[in-house]
């Protein structure tokens, strides 16, 4: 069995390509962290890229069905660091999403039940192995993941709880939600919106005001968007070159490299800059749909799916939020933006996808 | 190997890629819509965020006499200042800093948090402000210190600076608050002076605590002056001027000394004079400061206008100089007519002895045989009522008032006997500036010149180098037969040898001129003063230099209190600018006293300074062994030493020394040393500096 797991097996492709985006996402960490206090991010960032294939490569060696024989255990153990998360972790930026680990190291146990999450759907969806779903299941589901998802709902983490959805609808959606149910879900989440926003912090719902009405409060809530958008308008279609937006040079756009890294990206590389950036995301993503429709059984479809759909909702959501099209969120760009727990999860979750392909020839 | 069990997963999975795609596609329009269609708009707002332009101050240019010396010039000095949006603690740093700069700790506190609490819209204003303008080098040293534990900045800056201080005051004028001349040259070449500024486009960050800054345009250095003055003969021109008014009890006066080859102006005074290094004048020194009177105020010429009417008597070949002319015994009364009257009666004169006798009754019969046409046509050609085009702003063109009448009720044209009192210098006025071009007319053999104070002009290149700027003078036009001009430099010379000018006599050079004085008619009744004048030129074979000199509202004649202070003038001009001499000094020296100019100055130290100094300096001169040999070399060398600029340059312009200084405050060094006996006119170096 071993013997045909070879290199040659894995999805170079796949590899090129998220190294390519990676490398993206460190030359324009570089420009924008240029004569600023995080100036060594850059070189940091290749490490977590390096420390990333390391652990891509370790992900894919454990059989995902072994993996998936563990999401119980594993799901415990998440929603343990959740819950040990408040109580132990570091306070940055108003909300605790760290806890320490050695060497001064810190974890976000909130990506790592990204993969958990994506496990787990995988793995309840192809236990049901029918193709229309009842409602108990899909409610059943929801609240398995609606728990973590509180969890860090409250650390709170809108941003990261809200990609944990997109798996769960996806996985849904491909393992045979009904129609009447999926518009019932529609329907509550419509109804529930507005309530929602009542729960919300006063930083959230500042949020999504700013959204609606960035120009509210131009130097306040609005700031972040309102630079963001100038910043993508004012890199025209061939971009100012690497370190010459004035946007990010100066400081205008906040958190250049990291929320909006593609705003930074943007304003640099112009508008066909981006077109290539997102066209290599969307080869990476049929890239992942490719090695769902060649998995052996359902559950290597789901996990590829699972993270096709978290990695789409990270690019979209976050590229919405740079052009003003979706609200603020906290949600990192994949591969590039700077930092190293989403990095490796999304190593992971690539890790994830070779450890399906490598199976493929294995009934 | 098996794919996922159905078709159903398939087609779901298409559906969500549809959703994808539709919302990648509104994200790509979006792309569209900021970097493509609207890319204008938002890099227009970034840079209106971003960009500040901050004007680059172009230095002032110099304004140097015509031997380099600096009647103006700017200094570089730098300014410290601080971004208030980096000042952590504005109270603390005040502590610390304003002592320092010698500010009140309070003040700047309160000001620096003024600027803090500007809002962001104003970026540029409110992370720039000036703490202390022209550093002194202590205070920079001071600040060296502090810059390590502040975030204050020194940036370059410039002052005005006018090393001759009072000298030629109202030639260099003077500058206002903002940097633009508000007087003389300054103001009214103010564009060239002061260049161009330059631009400097800042791009400051979002937190005013990042800058990044080019020069986009480099500021254009004002261009450098050279002026025909020359600052010993402007420097006598001023003090001949103060004492020659002091002595008259006259209100004010004027000095202008002009080469007359081509017009350029050695020296232009007024009194009351201003001090241009005050930023805030006292209201007669801004009243000074603003008039002009050499090329503003004309006033009525009287006799010196005889000049004229002589010349077109010759010129038109009516007179000869020994053409008898009846002088009516001093008064000319005819029936209808206002009677003209001389001071002293006279009965038949020659042409040349009405001038120098200064008859007016002569004057007016010259003028008769001329005609009034004629005399309007030979004022024109001295350039009466009409303005020089000297650069001074405001320049008067005098009163000549038209030959021709309009009608019958035009009382401004020349009446029926006009031309017998203008003959003698009455219903005209001229400025002295008018005046000194009239006599080069005389003194260069028949051209008009234009009077001007500049030049050369050069336009400095920032490296160092300079370019020249061509200054247009126009050529001098003829507008009398030299022949003429030979007969009257001749009779001038006769007024000064035996007529009413003899106090204008020039040791050791021949010189012509004319004396004035005007009778002042005020409130309807004619003063008991005049406007006293001199004019002339030395030497008389090849006139180098004119002279005007104007004394307003003084009881004396224009031959007692005008003659002495030509004299002055146009001596120091004479030696300084190396005109050898053409008459033996011991001559005149017997028949006046000759020690005129030699003594005056000394008097004026010891009134100065208490009695020491000249005690001291003639217990020298009595203890060299040879004085009378150093009396025919030339002056002996004053110890300069410990004196301040304007004392060595009065000294030394009474010596007739040329005086190369540099560096600023009191005099340190010189070459040759105190006491070396040097020819006239040789140069002696001195070196200034501050005062420890």
């Amino acid at each position: 069995m071993a013997g045909y797991r070879s290199f040659r097996d894995f999805d170079w492709a796949l590899i090129i390509l998220a190294v390519a985006i990676c490398g993206l996402g460190i030359l324009q960490i570089y420009s924008a962290t240029l004569d600023t206090a995080f100036r060594t991010a850059w070189w940091r960032q290749i490490v977590w890229m390096a420390v990333g294939l390391v652990v891509m490569w370790f992900s894919s060696r454990i059989d995902y069905h072994t993996l998936m024989g563990q999401v119980p255990i594993l799901y415990g153990l998440t929603i343990l660091l959740l819950v040990l998360t408040p109580l132990f972790g570091r306070f940055v930026w108003g909300s605790k999403r760290w806890i320490p680990v050695a060497f001064g190291f810190h974890f976000q146990p909130s990506e790592f039940a990204k993969l958990v999450i994506i496990l787990l759907v995988a793995r309840y969806l192809s236990e049901m192995n029918k193709d229309r779903l009842d409602l108990r299941d899909v409610l059943r589901l929801a609240g398995l993941v609606g728990l973590p998802c509180a969890l860090v709902l409250a650390q709170p983490d809108l941003g990261t709880s809200l990609t944990y959805i997109p798996v769960v609808v996806t996985g849904l959606f491909l393992g045979g939600i009904r129609w009447q149910h999926a518009a019932a879900i529609i329907a509550l989440a419509v109804v529930l919106a507005p309530v929602s926003y009542f729960l919300m912090k006063p930083y959230q719902k500042a949020r999504i005001e700013s959204f609606f009405d960035p120009q509210k409060d131009p130097t306040g809530r609005g700031y972040q968007v309102i630079q963001s958008k100038i910043a993508v308008g004012a890199g025209g279609m061939w971009g100012a070159g690497v370190t010459q937006g004035s946007q990010t040079q100066l400081r205008f756009l906040p958190i250049a490299h990291t929320d909006f890294l593609i705003s930074a990206f943007a304003e640099e590389h112009g508008f066909v800059g981006v077109l290539v950036l997102l066209g290599l995301y969307f080869l990476l993503l049929m890239q992942i749909v490719q090695n769902a429709q060649t998995a052996p059984d359902r559950a290597g479809m789901f996990v590829c799916m699972g993270v096709c759909s978290i990695l789409l909702f990270h690019v979209l959501v976050n590229a919405g939020m740079a052009v003003g099209r979706m609200p603020v969120a906290g949600i990192p760009l994949p591969l590039m933006s700077y930092g190293g727990s989403s990095m490796i999860s999304f190593f992971m979750m690539l890790g994830l996808v070779h450890n399906v392909r490598l199976r493929r020839f294995v009934s | 190997m098996v794919p996922p069990s159905d078709e159903k997963a398939l087609r779901r999975a298409l559906w969500v890629g549809r959703i994808a795609l539709i919302w990648a596609l509104v994200i790509a329009g979006r792309l569209v819509w900021l970097q493509v269609v609207r890319h204008e708009d938002y890099l227009a707002a970034a840079r209106s965020q971003q960009r500040h332009r901050v004007p680059i101050p172009s230095l002032r240019g110099e304004i140097l006499d015509r031997e380099g010396y600096p009647l103006a010039i700017s200094i570089r000095t730098r300014s410290a200042v601080v971004n208030p949006q980096r000042v952590v603690d504005p109270i603390f740093f005040s502590r610390l800093i304003a002592p320092v700069l010698g500010l009140e700790p309070k003040d700047l506190a309160s000001r620096l948090f003024e600027y803090k609490n500007r809002g962001a819209r104003r970026a540029a204003g409110r992370s720039y402000f000036v703490l202390k303008r022209h550093l002194t080098s202590e205070e920079k040293d001071r600040l060296a210190q502090l810059r390590r534990t502040f975030p204050i900045e020194i940036v370059e800056d410039a002052r005005r600076e006018y090393p001759g201080g009072l000298i030629g005051a109202h030639v260099v004028g003077s500058i206002d608050a903002e940097g633009n001349g508000n007087a003389g040259l300054e103001q009214r070449l103010n564009a060239e002076l002061k260049g161009k500024a330059g631009q400097m486009i800042v791009l400051t960050g979002s937190r005013a605590d990042h800058y990044i800054s080019w020069v986009k345009e480099e500021a254009r250095q004002g261009a450098n002056l050279t002026l025909g003055i020359h600052r010993v003969i402007q420097y006598e021109a001023e003090a001949a001027l103060k004492d020659g008014i002091r002595e008259a009890h006259a209100a004010g006066g004027t000095v202008v000394a002009l080469d007359p080859r081509n017009g350029e102006v050695l020296a232009l005074a007024n009194y009351p004079s201003f001090d241009p290094r005050r930023e805030k004048p006292t209201p007669a020194e801004a009243q000074a400061r603003h008039s002009n009177v050499a090329a503003q105020i004309p006033c009525e010429p009287g006799s010196v206008m005889k000049m004229i009417t002589l010349t077109m008597g010759l010129d038109l070949g009516k007179v000869t100089p020994d053409t008898p002319v009846y002088c009516e015994n001093g008064s000319f009364a005819r029936p209808g007519r206002r009677a003209i009257h001389d001071v002293h009666g006279y009965g038949t004169l020659t042409a040349a002895q009405v001038l120098i006798k200064s008859s007016n009754i002569g004057m007016a019969k010259i003028s008769l045989m001329c005609g009034p046409r004629n005399l309007y046509d030979y004022l024109k050609r001295f350039g009466i009522g009409e303005k020089t085009g000297i650069e001074i702003p405001a320049e008067s063109r005098g009163v000549l008032r038209p030959l021709e009448c309009a009608g019958r009720n035009d009382n401004w044209c020349w009446g029926p006997n006009s031309h017998e009192y203008i003959a003698f210098g009455h219903e005209v006025s001229a400025t002295a500036i008018q005046l000194a071009r009239a006599v080069s007319v005389i003194a260069n053999g028949g051209l008009l010149v234009r009077p001007h104070m500049i030049i050369a002009k050069k336009q400095p290149l920032g490296d160092g180098r300079f370019v020249d700027i061509p200054v247009e003078v126009p050529q001098p036009v003829r507008t009398m037969r030299p022949e003429t001009t030979f007969t009257v430099r001749q009779i001038m010379e006769r007024v000064i040898l035996e007529g009413t000018g003899k106090r204008a006599a020039i040791p050791g050079y021949s010189a012509g001129g004319k004396t004035g004085s005007a009778e002042i008619f005020e409130n309807g009744a004619w003063l008991d003063l005049h406007n006293s004048s001199f004019i002339g030129f030395a030497p008389v074979t090849n006139p180098r230099v004119v002279v005007v000199v104007t004394l307003s509202r003084t009881s004396k004649q224009g031959g007692i209190a005008a003659a002495p202070v030509f004299g002055r003038v146009a001596g120091a001009a004479l030696r300084v600018l190396k005109v050898p001499k053409d008459r033996p000094e011991t001559d005149v020296e017997t028949a006046k006293p000759p020690l005129e100019t030699n003594e005056l100055p000394e008097n004026r130290i010891a009134k100065v300074e208490p009695v020491k100094p000249e005690p001291v300096q003639t217990m020298q001169a009595e203890t060299e062994p040879e004085p009378p040999s150093a009396e025919l070399l030339g002056p002996r060398v004053p110890d300069f030493r410990g004196k301040n600029m304007v004392a060595v340059l009065r000294e030394s312009a009474s010596l007739g020394l040329d005086v190369r200084v540099t560096g600023q405050g009191f005099a340190r060094q010189q070459q040759p040393a105190p006491g070396t006996i040097l020819p006239a006119g040789s140069t002696v170096r001195v070196e200034f500096s501050p005062r420890p």
